[in-house]
């Protein structure tokens, strides 16, 4: 009965004002009922709903941006384990030197407490030091791993000293929670990932901030394809005595696209100059095959050497390496047949992909709602990648393509699991 | 290199090599703290335990160089159950207080071997903590607190290097020191703040620093004791005038009533009466001498060194003044004093003394029956002495005069090593040695007396006493005494045998006493050494310290926090009591602020920019010109005509010599800087 009401009540509410947040504000009993509510719906776990408030309130205190400079806001201190066995310690030999009635003891664990005392404000003072920069982040491939590059900057309120002691940075969510809440399919996978921790220790041989310079790469996994935005990232410091743990939790503001992982797959090629509208449905050829002889460049150490023009070699010694391009009017459209798995599809389009660019031939994609323009080069292949890789996702609010994702299919759904 | 030279380096670049594996040094320096930390606890620790911790630190310290393995984690724990064991079967004959010293040190020196984790560092470094504040239990002294405290330091030195991540060791080193030094003032304001409780349970106490007087005597046993020059306690009078003279100095500490033909002890009949006593509420005679109002009563303070024990000594009779005492002090019917619980640190009492109130018979008949019974157990000879005695006189008085008399005049002799009297003790040294030491003469005096049918008791405590300044007596091991005490007319009266045969020990002490007998009390080399007039002054310096220390940092307790509370704030009010607790924390606050506020603080002048200023400073002072915003040069345009030539020449090379440096680097600073100083002497000189 009552809880019948309290739904009533609640659902009277929100038709009458939209914003259950204010609603919410004014009416605190209604709170608790609400959570109950939420969680049912949602199926949410209790420590999900946590973390997503705390997510919401840490986005209000330390707004996301590139470029952080710790302060008060953003500083979070607490003793560390070591530090409450260290309090703990100073009480029993308070309580050892009151039964013994021994001041010389009593004055000890007045020593440690006041230590511990000054120890919170040397670790907060030495981590108010620390300024970090995120550089942009490149894109990589699902199946592996990426990296977040992070720089140590001088702070704003250049105090003279560097911060220094060792880093511990982890993730506490990879992606932000609009990402990790449509996937919660996927999170078992990430949680091994965001548990880790990643060391870093500040250069020891700077002493002024200006000459500390150092970047932190700090891996990351997400096992999907996509546009990501980034989410918080925890950072912490005990110097320099570890009693005190200071820590963070920042988003440095930055998006990643996630490339799907290349395989092969039953790719089909469409010439474009044939242009009858036959589908002449061939497989894969190798690219290289039908290249034609483009220029004559100096050779560079590196270069495959099947690329080496042995004639001149064998003629005057010049090492020079031919480069072959492949003819405008040869330009070819990738596509794969709708039979084909949406996942499956998309990884083999996007192995075709790196070959066809990594020959640097001309060709385009179509796939369903997908449709590239053929071109090449290194940002046409970027270009061919992204729009793979944001492929029917919903998320992706700066998508690099033009076309619009199409909304999620049914079968999409399913696929999502068994793919990642 | 040849190989020899190889071969000499080999130990070099192991340690090196040692020294590169990560968090190795910060365990060396935790080694080193452990290592002190073991030294300075021998007394409690079992040689066992010492030898096991010992070798410890050896094979972690091995352990580091690539040559040696560590033990695995399977050998250690085997190591840790057979200790366990050696422990168990030990630890019954130690005591609980020092099998726990033992067990922490064991744990510690096994988990030394296996330091890998972080929370094994943590581990070590909190039970090291916990260690040295166990050795304060027995060490008390200015030097055992600054020792312990660099340890502490050490401790803080390996933690700054194992969170420094590679920061440099001195700065690690550096940062502790400061620490340190910024911790100090904040303990020492919460330990003058923040109220002294009483003791909140019974700790048990260690066996092996039991010092001072036994509750029995058999003689022989105080000569022991007078080999021991060790501080006993400190009596601290109000005024000088208060201090008794040296013959009166009797610290009164225990009555051994029952003797059974070899040893003197405290009577099981004496210690049930006082239970029966208290128990009806029956208070005390010296209880009732409080509420009386003596007029020769004199306050004095006794700063106690830990005995272990529960009885105290004082001035016979004091009444203590419980008000200020921490440990409460009760008195009983002998006009004894005990503490309510074991004086297991340096503590101040309080007393009451007054000389002129007697020390009654307080429990009636019970206390004549108990000092008269002769054990019949040997001795005849002095039984049979003091029946001739009895009937020879009829007066108490009289028969206790005759022994008196016997002693000063047959011959007896003071000595520190009799010769042993195993049997019939008393009629061997009455009648065959004629030499002995204290005890010796109250034991048999009592025994006399008691088989003459005077009621007679052995009193054991103190006397003497070395003034340490015009207020402060100290009284040393050595000065531990016996007497007897005699009960006519119903009271008892003091009297002391030893001071018939050596009548310096009374006034000038033991030493002095036995120098008249051919003997000294530590024939050491040292003796010849102590004499000399520097030896004594630092003697006497560290004997004022020692005692300063005792006064204001071991016996600050609740009485001395309340005392200068009152000093400061007049009578204390619970509000007031607030505002004291609200500004001590304001005041950490302040000496916070005065820490970490961040500082403007100027960039330091270069040198040669100093002398500039000076150099103008002076010109100004003689041409009363004002540089005010102009430039270097225009100024110098502007003052040149008013200088004699020589000025104006030093004062132009000066500047010069600053723009060259200022504005050409810093290559050749020190010659510049040195030159500029050479050119601001010839200005000053010759502006004169």
């Amino acid at each position: 009965m009552v809880k019948s009401s309290v739904k009533s009540y609640l659902i009277a509410l929100i038709l009458w004002q939209p914003d259950i947040d204010r609603v919410v504000e004014h009416y605190e009993w209604v709170k608790l009922a609400k959570v109950k509510w939420v969680m049912n719906r949602a199926k949410l776990s209790l420590s999900q709903y946590v973390k997503r408030r705390l997510l919401k309130w840490l986005d209000k205190r330390v707004p996301a941006s590139q470029e952080h400079h710790l302060n008060l806001n953003s500083i979070f201190v607490l003793p560390s384990g070591f530090g409450w066995s260290f309090i703990i310690l100073s009480l029993c030999l308070f309580l050892l030197g009151t039964n013994y009635q021994n001041n010389l003891m009593l004055i000890l664990s007045y020593l440690c407490l006041s230590i511990m005392l000054l120890a919170l404000f040397y670790t907060h003072q030495n981590f108010a030091r620390l300024a970090l920069k995120a550089l942009p982040v490149r894109s990589f491939h699902c199946n592996v791993d990426g990296e977040i590059q992070l720089q140590v900057i001088p702070h704003v309120n250049a105090s003279a000293k560097a911060c220094s002691g060792t880093l511990s940075i982890k993730w506490l969510n990879v992606v932000r929670s609009a990402d990790a809440h449509a996937k919660a399919g996927s999170h078992k996978d990430d949680s091994a990932v965001i548990d880790k921790h990643y060391l870093f220790s500040l250069n020891e041989g700077a002493h002024t901030q200006k000459e500390q310079k150092q970047t932190l790469h700090i891996p990351l996994h997400i096992p999907r394809r996509g546009r990501f935005a980034l989410g918080r990232m925890t950072i912490a410091c005990d110097f320099p005595l570890g009693l005190y743990k200071c820590w963070t939790h920042l988003d440095f503001d930055q998006h990643v696209t996630v490339y799907a992982k290349p395989q092969e797959g039953p790719v089909s090629i469409d010439k474009m100059a044939v242009n009858d509208g036959l589908d002449s449905v061939s497989q894969i050829m190798e690219p290289t095959s039908n290249e034609d002889f483009y220029a004559l460049n100096d050779y560079e150490v590196g270069q495959p050497l099947n690329r080496v023009s042995w004639k001149h070699v064998a003629k005057n010694g010049n090492w020079v390496s031919k480069s072959f391009t492949s003819m405008r009017s040869e330009s070819v459209m990738l596509s794969i047949p709708l039979s084909v798995d949406v996942e499956t599809a998309i990884s083999a389009l996007t192995y075709a992909t790196l070959l066809w660019a990594g020959a640097d031939r001309v060709f385009g994609i179509k796939y369903r709602g997908l449709t590239i323009a053929p071109a090449h080069g290194a940002k046409h292949m970027e270009e061919c990648l992204s729009a793979l890789a944001c492929f029917n996702k919903e998320s992706s609010p700066n998508s690099l393509t033009e076309n619009k994702p199409v909304s999620l299919s049914p079968r999409y759904k399913k696929t999502v699991r068994s793919v990642t | 290199m040849s190989p020899v030279l190889l071969h000499r380096f080999l130990p070099f670049t192991v340690l090196k090599n040692g020294l590169q594996q990560p968090h190795a040094l910060a365990v060396m320096v935790l080694c080193a703290a452990f290592s002190f930390i073991i030294y300075t606890l021998t007394a409690p620790l079992m040689i066992w335990v010492l030898v096991l911790s010992g070798c410890a630190v050896i094979v972690r310290v091995a352990g580091l160089s690539t040559l040696h393995r560590l033990p695995t984690t399977r050998t250690v724990n085997l190591l840790a159950v057979l200790a366990v064991f050696a422990l168990s079967w030990f630890g019954l004959s130690v005591g609980l207080l020092d099998s726990m010293i033992n067990l922490l040190t064991i744990a510690c020196a096994l988990k030394i071997m296996l330091v890998e984790k972080k929370r094994d560092f943590h581990l070590l470094i909190c039970t090291c903590l916990f260690l040295i504040g166990c050795g304060f239990i027995s060490s008390l002294s200015v030097f055992a607190w600054i020792g312990y405290t660099g340890i502490v330091a050490l401790l803080l030195v390996a933690t700054a290097i194992y969170h420094g991540a590679g920061t440099p060791v001195t700065k690690s080193v550096k940062f502790v020191g400061v620490l340190i030094a910024q911790a100090l003032p904040i303990a020492l304001l919460l330990f003058l703040l923040l109220p002294q409780l009483p003791p909140l349970w019974q700790m048990p106490t260690s066996k092996s620093t039991e010092t001072g007087l036994s509750d029995t005597v058999t003689p022989g046993d105080i000569a022991s004791l007078a080999s021991s020059s060790e501080l006993a306690f400190s009596a601290t009078f109000e005024s000088p005038e208060s201090v008794p003279d040296a013959p009166a100095r009797y610290w009164r500490a225990m009555t051994l009533e029952h003797f059974d033909g070899k040893t003197w002890s405290i009577s099981d009949k004496r210690k049930q009466a006082e239970q029966q006593l208290a128990f009806m509420g029956r208070s005390t005679p010296l209880s009732d001498l409080t509420e009386k109002t003596m007029p020769q009563a004199t306050n004095y303070e006794l700063i106690v060194e830990p005995t272990q024990q529960t009885w105290l000594f004082a001035l016979a009779p004091s009444a203590p003044d419980n008000l200020k005492n921490s440990i409460s002090v009760r008195s009983l019917f002998d006009f004894t004093l005990r503490a309510n619980s074991p004086i297991s640190s340096k503590k101040a009492f309080y007393f009451r003394y007054f000389p002129e109130a007697p020390i009654t018979n307080s429990i009636g008949n019970f206390e004549t029956q108990l000092n008269l019974s002769v054990s019949m157990n040997g001795n005849a000879e002095a039984r049979a002495w003091g029946q001739q005695l009895a009937k020879q006189h009829e007066n108490a008085l009289d028969i206790v005069n005759a022994v008196m008399t016997e002693f000063k005049n047959g011959g007896f002799r003071y000595t520190l090593s009799p010769s042993a009297m195993p049997v019939e003790p008393i009629d061997r040294f009455l009648f065959e040695e004629r030499a002995g030491f204290c005890a010796h003469y109250a034991g048999a005096m009592v025994y006399v007396l008691r088989a003459a049918g005077v009621p007679a008791r052995m009193v054991t405590g103190y006397q003497g006493g070395n003034a340490l300044n015009e207020t402060v007596l100290q009284i040393r091991q050595y000065d531990a005494h016996a007497w007897v005490e005699t009960l006519i007319d119903g009271k008892w009266l003091r009297y002391d045998p030893t001071s018939m045969a050596a009548p310096s020990r009374l006034t000038f002490g033991l030493e002095r006493a036995l120098e008249e007998f051919g003997e000294s009390r530590q024939p050491t080399i040292l003796s010849d050494f102590s004499n000399s007039a520097f030896f004594t002054t630092l003697q006497g310096w560290f004997q004022q310290l020692d005692y300063s220390w005792s006064k204001w940092v071991l016996g600050f307790d609740n009485a001395a926090q309340t005392n200068m509370l009152e000093e400061l704030l007049g009578a204390l009010t619970p509000q007031k009591m607030r505002a004291v607790f609200l500004s001590a924390i304001g005041l950490i606050g302040l000496i916070l602020a005065l820490y970490f506020l961040p500082k403007r603080h100027q960039a330091p002048l270069s040198p040669s920019h100093a002398i500039l200023l000076r150099a103008l400073e002076h010109v100004k002072a003689k041409t009363g010109k004002d540089r005010g915003h102009k430039t270097l040069s225009a100024y110098m345009a502007e003052v040149t005509p008013l200088l004699n030539k020589d000025a104006a020449m030093a004062l132009k090379q000066l500047c010069e010599h600053f723009e060259h440096e200022h504005y050409a680097g810093k290559s050749q600073q020190v010659r510049t800087y040195a030159i500029m100083k050479g050119h601001l002497t010839t200005l000053k000189k010759t502006l004169k």
